[in-house]
């Protein structure tokens, strides 16, 4: 897989880029700031663009940014967006823009080779990822009237997955069990919660996002 | 000018006086002006009056007025000019009439010019004008037999006493220049009436619409006057021309009077306004009084008092800090043991120090240092607000730059070590190394958990780059009790307004969480230029670090039974 990796540390910029080539993929470009990663994305067409989400010029929001302009004028390139913030406002703000090809994972999940390349396929694939410490947070909110009672720990871990931006093939995979038994749990837990059935994984992604942020 | 004694003054008015009885009766077959007819009679002695009426009235209410000897000066001068045909007079009268004629422009000019500014020095160029008439004055006295003009009319017969040699070349070669120098003087002095009246403010206009008219009409007569004597130099009181020359003369003398006398008249009147108005001075009077009625006394409505702050500075009756105003005309120090504790700022042109001193008086002065020590007391407090809200600035930026310097530098170097720590275990060699180092690995994790959570507790970065709202989206998704916020604002709002907004709203859930409440309710909304934040079930408290936090952003903080209402506003 062809990746080009931009954060303006360069002390992470070699880590993610170690790391990646380790793991079999190849770096075929590096930036530093917006504009040099959107330039990189345009030359060397990557399959994903890693991206911090704190660069130059304004070290606010650059990778949200940068995301939204790729996945706009390169539709064939995916993003993740690697950030140091637990923030469900910007995941949320990432996949509204673009349903397909994004992903917002905190930095020091990607130490993990084998969840960085994951990410990374899965957002080649077309598919959104988010990272599980934001739906964890989601999942565990606070609410006064809980709906997620009524769900069992199993339709619970399901849900989080879901969250997380995972097909039914994947999550059948993650807890091992069929696909044909996901399905059932999606289709009874969308019931529970009221929520309308998409056949689109990655809608289906922002729906229970959108639900678990909004019921309090 | 220095002040003349008033003894010799009121003896030039006596003897003006006196002057007017002794006009030339009927008699002549040479007529002078008051001779020729009744109505120009009148006329001389109505002028006459006049002069002499405005300086009586400076006498008796301002003797120190600048212009007050000039005017004094211009009756015995304007009487003086009839006696030029007196032939069958006392020999010094025609003599008198010859040598004085040329102060009969600089004295009424110089009355004009005191009116329109009392408060002005001389010009140089009144000075210089007075000079010449001097010169010309000195050379008809030496030089000028009136027998040898050839524009003689009702001089021809009259002896000029004086005379030292005819020499009338030289005084008709001066008589020119003086006629030049008199039309250049009427034209400057119409220019100058002009001029006032296109500057002056409303309340400069009241004070000074006398003087110009005065102005005016005076310049013009010396226009007039000039141009006729050039086109026909010999006078002849019995043409309709120079009778009627005569008249606008008379008639701009008396409006010089009454501009001038105008000023004194108008002062004594301002004043027993003040005295009114200051028996009204109640001890609670309101913040600006002072300037109030020293507005309403003098007439002009520009009237600002600033307090002079005892650690430097201005500061209004209000007690808002003020620039330094610039010394000069138009700000009068009040000075106590030589310490200025106050600038009253007037319009320069409406008001002189003076009519500001006048309409000060005693009580007032009192009513001005009470208000003093209040605006004192307001501009400390001011001060003390404006100090409180810059501590919490500094503190809201210093707490940003420590959340910056921990993401940019801690938490990248410990996600670097977290990263070779990871490739180290995917190179470990033996399984004991293998297990350090993922237990490493984990601490290293564990470590950026809790600085991460520490740099969002020393200040979330969303709140700055996405606002309000979303911060408290987050702050809800991780608070330990349910958070329901509702807002109706329209967009971002004042940096400073949304941390103090943040910071009640974290503190309200904090202090729900600690009394074990099942979760607070936030609503958000903008109310006259206020952001109000209300939060309901988060316990009755305390919560002295939100009412001092919402203070320094100058809000308030209402405690009800389970409400808690903060107001801040969103303009300094």
């Amino acid at each position: 897989m062809r990746v080009v990796v931009a954060d303006d540390v360069l002390l992470t910029r070699a880590g993610v880029a170690g790391l990646l080539a380790e793991a079999g993929c190849e770096v075929v470009g590096e930036a530093h700031d917006l504009d040099s990663a959107l330039r990189e994305a345009a030359l060397s067409r990557p399959d994903v663009v890693v991206l911090d989400i704190r660069m130059p010029p304004t070290h606010t929001d650059e990778g949200l940014v940068a995301a939204a302009r790729i996945r706009q004028d390169l539709p064939g390139t995916g993003v993740l967006v690697l950030s140091s913030y637990v923030e469900p406002t910007y995941a949320m703000r990432l996949i509204e823009d673009h349903l397909e090809g994004a992903g917002y994972l905190l930095k020091e999940r990607v130490s993990d080779p084998a969840v960085l390349v994951d990410a990374l396929r899965r957002i080649a694939d077309g598919e959104c990822v988010v990272d599980p410490t934001i739906v964890a947070l989601l999942v565990g909110r606070r609410r006064r009237t809980d709906p997620l009672h009524g769900l069992t720990d199993r339709e619970r871990e399901v849900l989080s997955l879901l969250a997380e931006g995972l097909s039914n093939s994947a999550v059948a995979d993650r807890i091992t069990v069929t696909e044909r038994t996901v399905e059932a749990h999606t289709k009874l837990i969308f019931q529970k919660l009221g929520l309308e059935a998409d056949p689109s994984s990655n809608r289906r992604v922002q729906a229970v996002l959108t639900y678990l942020r909004s019921a309090s | 000018m220095a002040p003349v004694a008033r003894p010799v003054l009121w003896s030039v008015v006596v003897g003006s006086a006196v002057m007017l009885t002794l006009l030339p009766r009927g008699h002549a077959w040479l007529p002078t002006y008051s001779t020729v007819s009744p109505r120009l009679a009148a006329a001389e002695v109505v002028a006459a009056l006049a002069l002499l009426t405005a300086t009586v009235v400076g006498l008796l209410l301002d003797p120190t007025r600048p212009g007050l000897v000039a005017l004094a000066l211009a009756a015995p001068v304007w009487t003086v000019q009839d006696w030029a045909g007196w032939y069958d007079g006392p020999g010094f009268a025609p003599t008198a009439a010859i040598v004085l004629a040329p102060l009969l422009v600089p004295l009424p000019v110089h009355a004009v010019l005191a009116a329109a500014h009392p408060h002005r020095r001389v010009p140089l160029s009144l000075v210089a004008l007075y000079v010449v008439a001097g010169v010309v004055a000195l050379v008809h006295a030496l030089f000028d037999d009136p027998f040898l003009d050839r524009d003689c009319w009702s001089t021809c017969l009259t002896t000029n006493v004086l005379l030292v040699s005819a020499r009338p070349d030289v005084v008709h070669g001066v008589a020119l220049v003086w006629l030049l120098v008199t039309a250049t003087v009427g034209l400057a002095l119409v220019g100058l009436a002009v001029r006032w009246a296109w500057v002056a403010t409303r309340a400069g206009l009241r004070m000074r619409g006398p003087a110009i008219v005065a102005g005016f009409a005076l310049g013009g007569v010396l226009l007039a006057q000039s141009v006729a004597r050039w086109r026909r130099p010999r006078v002849d009181p019995g043409t309709s021309l120079d009778a009627g020359l005569y008249l606008a003369l008379a008639a701009a003398l008396v409006l010089v009077s009454a501009g001038w006398a105008a000023g004194p008249l108008l002062d004594r009147w301002t004043r027993r306004g003040v005295a009114q108005l200051v028996t009204g001075l109640g001890d609670a009077a309101a913040a600006g009084t002072v300037a109030r009625v020293i507005a309403a006394a003098t007439g002009d409505p520009s009237v600002r008092v600033v307090y002079r702050l005892p650690a430097g500075g201005y500061a209004d009756a209000a007690g808002r800090f003020v620039d330094a105003p610039r010394p000069g005309p138009g700000a009068l120090p009040v000075l106590r043991d030589g310490h200025e504790l106050a600038l009253v700022l007037h319009d320069p042109d409406a008001t002189g120090p003076d009519g500001i001193r006048a309409a000060l008086g005693t009580a007032l002065t009192l009513a001005l240092d009470n208000e003093r020590l209040r605006v004192e007391g307001l501009a400390q407090l001011a001060e003390l607000e404006a100090s409180r809200a810059r501590v919490v600035e500094t503190g809201d930026a210093e707490r940003r730059q420590l959340e910056r310097n921990l993401h940019d530098g801690a938490q990248q170097q410990m996600l670097a070590l977290a990263f070779d720590l990871r490739r180290a275990v995917a190179n470990a060699h033996t399984p004991d190394a293998c297990a350090v180092l993922t237990s490493a690995e984990a601490e290293a994790r564990a470590a950026l958990t809790e600085l991460r959570e520490l740099a969002h507790g020393i200040h979330p970065a969303v709140l700055e780059e996405a606002g309000l709202v979303p911060a408290l989206a987050t702050l809800a998704d991780g608070a330990p009790v349910s958070v329901k916020v509702q807002e109706t604002l329209g967009g971002r709002l004042p940096p400073g307004v949304e941390r103090t907004a943040y910071v009640v709203v974290r503190d309200a859930v904090a202090a729900a969480a600690a009394t074990g409440s099942p979760g607070v309710d936030v609503t958000l909304t903008e109310a006259d230029g206020d952001l109000v934040v209300e939060v309901r079930g988060a316990g009755p408290g305390p919560f002295g670090s939100v009412e001092d936090r919402v203070a320094g952003a100058r809000g308030h903080v209402a405690l009800e039974p389970d409400r808690l209402r903060a107001v801040i506003p969103c303009v300094s």
